[in-house]
């Protein structure tokens, strides 16, 4: 689900990196407020502790196929909304620098995708209103199954509208929601199930939290809402002036393409009246510059071995 | 397994030591500006353009070429980008019947924004590779404190690629417990990876203390110690403001018609 | 440098789950002496070593470092004094580069840049790190991490210096890179160790810990060949001793 790049526009990929930014600073601050000086390490090992749990295989019974986990609701659950936004963030941003998993312009996109909608919308909306204080065993399993699946849905939905308000794929919407909503809907079985044995694992363990004096007597946790507005306020506005801004340079560009000689075709034969093709000027001047650079990388890699052997 | 493949890929790029050559010394900001222009700008380029896309993918290699970098190794680490990005514009070639003309035969568009999709794609991570290769995954993540993404975050990301190898080993650990004594579909369901992913989280969060303890114990006090970017400030600035008008030229002019009306001549 | 010491004062400590891990201990550790801590699994050796620098407090007893009662307040001064290295190499290098890691403390300080580069070049030179500075932690070998742990601690220039199991994870050669690393030391050190072998080499003083309670306190050589003593205490001679009393 880790969205490329060359799927966005750029004002749909801007818009949701400063919606993305935006949740990140609120979270961070609040961390730092409950955490202290326990905020980076914890944060920072946790991102490790998801990255390799994502790598975790389950052999999904009776299907014979495999998961995995996202692991924004994990978070969620056992150290708050905030801490699973900030660590989901990290863990991408991590995969998309390091292992090419997800681009950087699609970062912001990835981010909201997979990390607001669990730890923001499943976790306080489904999750917590039903699991309550310890209801029982099967209640938090359903609590759980039922805000894995409603994050995995609202995330792909998400990407679907990314992708369509980008406007680079040719999938129509209804079609692209219809391939995307059954698949997550299984993968967010799977993240519910997963999840709720990952929590009743760790209960058994011990009752421990990082932050100093949690338990009975906690302050109150500061609401969500504001995070909430702030970041869906965010992409909204962006949007809002990425499509006007766009105007512009599609006037622009509908000029030039006027103007272009591809229209005519150049040397070749008469195209059909609606001048879609390829040039043989085109052509020709992409074979130039590409033996340009090729030359131009061996004389490079010539003179740093000349340099190399005088030295 | 893929465990086994992030710790060897993770090994790999540990082991490949960076070059540090002149590009090195630009404050790691600017280089982020600049991959920022490069990708925005490929972004920009319309639904068909595909010899378009040449130069600066062109740009990109003598970029490379510059910096000492390998374009096959660019090449490489941009691959994982492609499955997804070919699933979604699948699509295309089916939807998209326009005629496309290419010397004398049609075909369908569909193929044509397919293309352009993959090789945007393409030039996109590979772009993102250059970026870490030249600055480096710490220089990456001081940049960004430096544009303005916040702190806790920032020093998340070097904490959680230096604990990544600690993590991977443990869990590879775990899971070879796990598949010693489990044969074939029994043993490897839901129910046991989560009861060890609990193990895992649980040691973790013991790790986490004691790295916050090792921390408190000289002198940490909840920021990272202030770390200015490295670099020429004022003369790095100038790389990516190059870049942009470089791309500007590159996005607005039809460059390779012009180089190729060199050869065959004006049109008509 | 300052006279300092540290003294312990019927010190109780008592875990959140209820364990007891110190029942009452109480000495005194003077400028300059090298000091051993052993006893078995449980008795209560780390437990001890983390309330030399404040990472715990007692919940009966007093500590006083040099005049500096743990608190909110003196943590910061204690931490200059004390140098904590933790047992596990791993949990105290997390930085990106050995150098930064090195660095962590003297910036936590407040020095300048100037200052900081200084003690990271001695820290370093002091354990033979130099050439490693620019490595990344997860490239060293695991000798390599525990020298370069040490020298993370080295540059706060403490006066004392307290280690957790020093040799724990050390190949042979590492282990006498090791000791002979804090023989050379002149600071004030307190180490903790299953390996008395390491003990006899590095400390002249020596106390034995046994369920939360000093029980022996005095030379090494003494203490370390006193069999019956380390066998009550749940300990056995050292390596090095036991040919002396092998039957043949």
């Amino acid at each position: 689900m880790h969205m490329a790049d060359a799927l966005l526009s750029p004002a749909v990929g801007l818009s949701f990196w400063a919606g993305s930014a935006t949740t990140l600073a609120l979270c961070s601050r609040r961390l730092r407020d409950r955490l202290e000086d326990r905020a980076l390490p914890f944060m920072g090992v946790l991102g490790a502790f998801i990255f390799t749990a994502q790598l975790f295989n389950f052999i999904i019974p009776g299907t014979g196929s495999s998961g995995h986990l996202g692991g924004g609701l994990l978070l969620a659950i056992l150290l708050g909304p905030e801490a699973g936004f900030l660590v989901i963030a990290s863990v991408l941003a991590v995969q998309a620098f390091l292992f090419a998993d997800g681009g950087l312009v699609a970062l912001g996109c990835n981010i909201w995708n997979l990390g607001f909608y669990p730890c923001f919308i499943a976790y306080p909306l489904v999750y917590k209103p039903l699991a309550g204080k310890g209801e029982g065993r099967g209640r938090n399993l359903l609590a759980t199954l039922l805000a894995g699946v409603l994050g995995l849905q609202l995330g792909s939905i998400s990407v679907v509208a990314e992708t369509f308000l980008s406007g680079r794929v040719e999938l129509p919407f209804a079609t692209f929601a219809l391939l995307m909503q059954p698949i997550h809907f299984a993968i967010g079985i799977v993240e519910g199930l997963v999840t709720a044995g990952i929590v009743v694992s760790v209960n058994a363990l011990g009752p421990r939290s990082p932050a100093k004096g949690d338990g009975a007597s906690q302050r109150p946790r500061p609401s969500l809402i504001p995070i909430v507005f702030l970041g869906a306020a965010t992409i909204l506005v962006a949007l809002l002036l990425g499509s006007l801004a766009s105007t512009l340079p599609d006037g622009l560009e509908w000029a030039l393409e006027a103007s272009s000689p591809r229209a005519s075709g150049g040397t070749g034969p008469v195209p059909p009246a609606v001048g879609l093709g390829l040039s043989n000027r085109a052509l020709a001047g992409s074979a130039a510059l590409i033996g340009a650079t090729i030359l131009f990388d061996a004389v490079i890699k010539a003179a740093r071995s000349w340099k190399a052997r005088r030295s | 397994m893929r465990l086994e493949k992030a710790l060897y890929d993770l090994g790999r790029r540990d082991r490949h030591p960076r070059v540090v050559d002149g590009l090195q010394n630009l404050d790691a900001r600017a280089l982020v500006a600049a991959t920022a222009f490069f990708i925005l700008t490929l972004l920009s380029f319309p639904k068909y353009a595909i010899v378009e896309l040449i130069p600066p993918g062109l740009l990109l290699l003598i970029l490379a070429s510059l910096g000492d970098l390998s374009a096959s190794r660019l090449a490489l680490r941009s691959l994982p980008v492609l499955p997804f990005a070919a699933l979604l514009g699948a699509a295309n070639p089916l939807l998209d019947q326009e005629p496309y003309l290419i010397f004398s035969t049609t075909i369908a568009a569909g193929w044509v924004s397919y293309a352009s999709l993959l090789l945007k794609s393409l030039l996109a991570a590979a772009a993102a590779a250059f970026l870490v290769e030249v600055a480096g995954f710490p220089g990456v993540c001081r940049a960004l404190r430096g544009l303005g993404l916040p702190s806790l975050f920032v020093a998340s990301l070097l904490f959680l690629r230096r604990n990544l190898s600690i993590l991977l080993e443990e869990g590879l650990r775990l899971l070879r417990t796990r598949d010693q004594r489990s044969f074939g579909r029994h043993g490897r369901g839901i129910g046991v990876t989560s009861r060890i992913l609990g193990v895992l989280f649980v040691r973790t969060l013991d790790r986490a203390e004691r790295v916050h303890a090792a921390m408190l114990a000289r002198g940490f006090t909840g920021d990272l110690p202030g770390n200015k970017p490295a670099g020429k400030p004022a003369a790095s600035w100038l790389f990516p403001v190059l870049i942009a008008a470089i791309l500007a030229c590159l996005r607005l002019v039809p460059f390779t018609e012009l180089i190729g009306g060199l050869f065959l001549g004006a049109p008509p | 440098m300052s006279h300092h010491y540290l003294a312990f004062d019927s010190v109780a400590f008592a875990y959140p789950d209820g364990s007891e891990a110190l029942r009452g201990v109480s000495f005194r550790i003077t400028h300059g002496e090298s000091v051993g801590i052993v006893g078995a699994n449980g008795a209560g050796k780390s437990t001890l070593l983390l309330h030399m620098n404040g990472t715990l407090a007692p919940s009966s007893g007093t500590v006083d470092i040099g005049g500096l009662v743990p608190g909110p307040r003196t943590l910061r001064d204690l931490r200059k004094r004390v140098g904590l290295v933790f047992q596990n190499p791993d949990d105290q290098l997390f930085m990106p580069t050995v150098e930064e890691d090195v660095a962590f403390g003297p910036l936590n300080l407040g020095l300048d840049s100037d200052a900081v580069r200084a003690r990271v070049g001695r820290a370093l030179a002091q354990v033979g790190g130099l050439e490693l500075a620019a490595r990344p932690p997860h490239h060293l070998s695991s000798g390599q991490k525990s020298r370069i742990a040490i020298a993370t601690v080295l540059a706060m220039e403490p006066d004392v210096l307290v280690l957790d199991e020093p040799a724990a994870a050390l190949d042979p050669r590492a282990r006498r890179g090791l000791i002979e690393l804090l023989q050379s030391f002149s600071h004030t050190k307190v180490v903790a160790s299953h390996d008395l072998d390491l003990i006899l080499d590095v400390c002249d003083r020596c106390m034995v810990l046994r369920e939360g309670k000093v029980a022996a306190d005095g030379p090494t050589e003494v203490i370390l060949s006193n069999r019956t003593l380390l066998e009550d205490n749940g300990l056995e001679l050292p390596l090095s001793r036991q040919a002396a009393y092998r039957v043949r």
